[in-house]
């Protein structure tokens, strides 16, 4: 059943008729077509055109990408600093399941000017979309996420959680904070907000938000730590006391209370339970406000953070009309996404790729190598744009427990900062050896084929990569023809 | 003979307001000064003082504050009323202080933004602060130059040659992130003069240092926008402010140590930041439009 405070946005598949408000204007069809050249032209110059299409577009006619939209069945705008891309994913999965047509920006560009294009390359010559009433999943980036809302008819916005990321470009996570609560001020009541309860940030912002819908984990047995040292939020959001932890989970995310003001984790509209971890995937039991009992799942996909990403996307799916138990049921085979624990065969060596972009995925992923069967470990280091220029993130997590016993290889431009990291953790006595590690390799390609010449046949070696490193190494790989390409 | 016996081989580190400031690898400054001093066979305590904790400072050979955001920085100024003299009292006796960023500001004199008002500060370093805009903050990395007489560079100048890098002992290199413009007064010197980034206000000078014995007190003290963090890659500074705090306890020297990696990671990302062009700096509105666009482009395949 659905959430009971919030409406049903789409009860009827069947009943999804386009907007008519907000007909085409003339410049719309030359917005796609322009767009399109666009698309050819960069692709020609070997980039991936995720950005330039809803640049171009916006440039001949501006506001062609809100038009669009107004012949949507409906917006869901998923947001926050991890777990987009997969939150976005398994929703889709789960929507097409149910029957509904989906519109989703899936190579995980994020930026306003790429969800413009999502829509732009939906779009016919005449300025209208070739499927009217679909519903888009559109992953948003969160800086980005308050002017989206604003242009588009969102139904549902997702926030899955708040984390320090990014900090050279956000400035500081207060100040994302204030977009966010000044968005949600603006933000019409009939859009849901479905957010997690597990982080004390996202609570307080919609404390005062009536049908908001919340989910969570349900309270590991044996009291889960997360790698993370420092925690980003320790203090009441409200009132400033220091926070009690229960127990934690990814990074902050946790049961909290404020010994001060009596803030707390609210009960969560629906929750979730993971049992049995490792690199290959988990069970997950998922139990919802009237539920009489469990609903359970075997997932492919691994680690808690993906448990709460399957617990925003079956509670978002309720939101829009798709009943939990379907919704769970659909996440059997839902998979992840270009680099999110993706696996590879190379050389009879299972490959993994894993995305590392802050402290809490850098200490997800710690918790989920070390307690699994690995033999080597790549990392790569960039400080890109769209990586963060800083990345001295590394240091509030202690990567110990996934080297220890492994061997490893370091790349990328900043290759030596991290071998500085894991010497001041792992040297005991002045002048030893970093005990594992291989070196330093010139080029990332380079180094996983170190990493795998010291992976025995039939092993496992693991990929622990920054954004911008792991799309140029992939991309090496579909060159001779190791993994599938990216979707466009 | 490189010091006091093993049995007197203490190091007793204040970290002043971890649960506030925090921010860019901060942990990873006391991590490097607190395995610097294991390596050599010290014994090592690192003592957390909060904003509500007693001013546990008697025995503190090195006190280190990090960086936060404004809202943090009012609890600090509120809690540094109180804690500010006992923290002038070590620094009297010997300790040496190393505050980064928003800690940089903080123990200034005065600290302004909008969004804060007007934070006063105890003065421990001899400096001002006002924030400007979000989007004139200086954000990438930083090269500077020590002076040629500078005591830092005098302790790193054999390790970083015996690296094959003697010109690194001169330099100190690390990333920053601040909209604050930091103002010299005459109690202090800069720290350096930037090659690369934009310092404590874009005229050229970055940090601030008084040394031993200037102003009344026997401890160092240095402030620098500098973090990301600032201590792994720059070992002379951390051997520096570690020998300046245990001078107290008649330690004169410190025994070497094999400071190849870090001296490599040094000139890596000296090399790396100078062939990067700096956001905003200096190339006007044209410039900054162009770097939107290419930031648009995304990576290049």
């Amino acid at each position: 059943m659905p959430p009971p405070s919030a409406p049903n946005r789409l009860a009827d598949p069947a009943d999804r008729r386009p907007a008519s408000s907000r007909r085409p204007r003339p410049r719309d069809g030359a917005a796609v077509l322009a767009a399109r050249l666009a698309v050819f032209g960069s692709r020609l110059t070997g980039r991936n055109a995720t950005s330039i299409p809803g640049v171009v577009a916006e440039l001949i006619a501006p506001g062609v990408t809100a038009r669009l939209a107004a012949g949507l069945g409906g917006v869901v705008l998923v947001s926050g600093t991890n777990g987009k891309t997969s939150t976005s994913r398994f929703l889709a999965h789960i929507l097409e399941e149910a029957g509904y047509d989906v519109i989703a920006n899936r190579s995980g560009a994020n930026l306003k000017q790429a969800v413009a294009s999502t829509l732009v390359a939906e779009a016919t010559p005449g300025g209208r979309l070739r499927r009217p009433g679909a519903i888009a999943v559109l992953e948003v980036d969160e800086a980005a996420l308050p002017a989206e809302a604003r242009r588009l008819p969102a139904s549902v916005v997702v926030m899955t959680n708040l984390f320090r990321d990014q900090l050279d470009r956000f400035g500081e996570t207060d100040h994302l904070v204030r977009l966010w609560t000044t968005m949600l001020e603006r933000l019409p009541l009939e859009t849901v907000v479905v957010s997690c309860a597990d982080d004390p940030r996202l609570t307080s912002l919609v404390s005062d938000r009536p049908g908001s819908v919340a989910f969570g984990l349900v309270s590991p047995e044996a009291t889960v730590e997360s790698a993370v040292i420092t925690r980003d939020v320790s203090a009441c959001p409200v009132c400033g006391v220091p926070l009690t932890y229960q127990w934690t989970a990814v990074g902050h995310l946790g049961g909290y209370e404020c010994p001060g003001c009596g803030f707390r984790r609210p009960e969560p509209w629906l929750s979730v339970r993971s049992t049995g971890g490792g690199l290959d995937g988990q069970a997950l039991g998922f139990r919802w406000q009237g539920a009489t009992e469990e609903a359970r799942v075997e997932v492919r996909v691994p680690g808690l953070g993906n448990a709460y990403n399957a617990a925003a996307a079956v509670a978002a799916a309720a939101v829009l009309g798709v009943d939990p138990a379907k919704g769970t049921a659909a996440m059997a085979a839902a998979s992840v996404p270009f680099a999110r624990f993706e696996e590879l065969r190379i050389d009879d060596r299972r490959v993994v790729l894993s995305l590392v972009k802050n402290p809490a995925s850098l200490g997800e992923l710690t918790r989920i190598v070390a307690d699994a069967p690995v033999a080597s470990i790549l990392f790569v280091f960039s400080d890109n744009f769209p990586d963060g220029r800083d990345v001295s993130w590394y240091w509030d997590v202690d990567p110990a427990p996934m080297v220890r016993g492994r061997t490893f290889v370091i790349a990328g431009p900043r290759a030596a900062d991290f071998e500085l990291r894991l010497k001041y953790e792992l040297v005991d006595r002045p002048g030893d050896p970093v005990p594992g590690f291989l070196g330093l390799a010139p080029t990332p390609a380079e180094g996983l084929a170190r990493a795998i010449a010291a992976t025995p046949p039939g092993d496992t070696c693991v990929v622990v990569s920054t954004y911008t490193a792991l799309l140029a190494l992939r991309a090496t790989l579909v060159e001779r023809g190791l993994a599938p390409a990216m979707p466009r | 003979m490189t010091g006091p016996s093993p049995a007197a081989r203490r190091l007793v580190m204040a970290h002043l307001f971890p649960e506030l400031l925090n921010l860019y690898g901060d942990l990873g400054n006391i991590r490097v000064l607190v395995q610097r001093g294991r390596w050599r066979g010290y014994e090592v305590e690192v003592r957390s003082i909060g904003a509500n904790d007693e001013p546990a400072f008697d025995d503190v050979d090195l006190v280190f504050i990090g960086g936060g955001q404004d809202r943090q920085q009012i609890a600090v100024a509120r809690a540094l009323e109180r804690l500010a003299a006992p923290l002038a009292a070590a620094i009297g006796r010997g300790a040496s202080l190393l505050a980064v960023c928003g800690g940089y500001q903080n123990l200034g004199h005065l600290y302004r933004s909008e969004l804060v008002g007007e934070l006063r500060g105890p003065g421990l370093l001899d400096v001002t602060t006002e924030a400007t805009s979000n989007a004139d903050r200086f954000v990438g990395g930083v090269v500077m130059e020590l002076p040629a007489d500078s005591p830092i560079a005098a302790l790193g100048r054999e390790s970083a040659a015996a690296a094959g890098h003697p010109e690194a002992a001169l330099q100190l290199v690390g990333f920053e992130n601040h909209s604050g413009r930091t103002h010299l007064g005459p109690g202090v010197r800069p720290l350096g003069r930037v090659r690369v980034g934009g310092g404590n206000d874009g005229e050229g000078a970055e940090g601030a240092i008084t040394l031993p014995g200037e102003g009344g007190l026997d401890g160092l003290r240095i402030g620098t926008y500098l973090h990301g963090p600032l201590l792994s890659r720059n070992p002379h500074l951390a051997d520096f402010l570690i020998l300046s705090g245990l001078r107290h306890r008649g330690v004169t020297q410190l025994d070497p140590l094999d400071d190849r990696a870090e001296w490599a990671a040094h000139v890596a990302f000296a090399d790396h930041w100078q062939t990067i062009p700096r956001p905003g700096r200096a190339r006007g509105p044209l410039g900054r439009a162009v770097e939107r666009f290419g930031n648009l482009l995304g990576p290049s395949r």
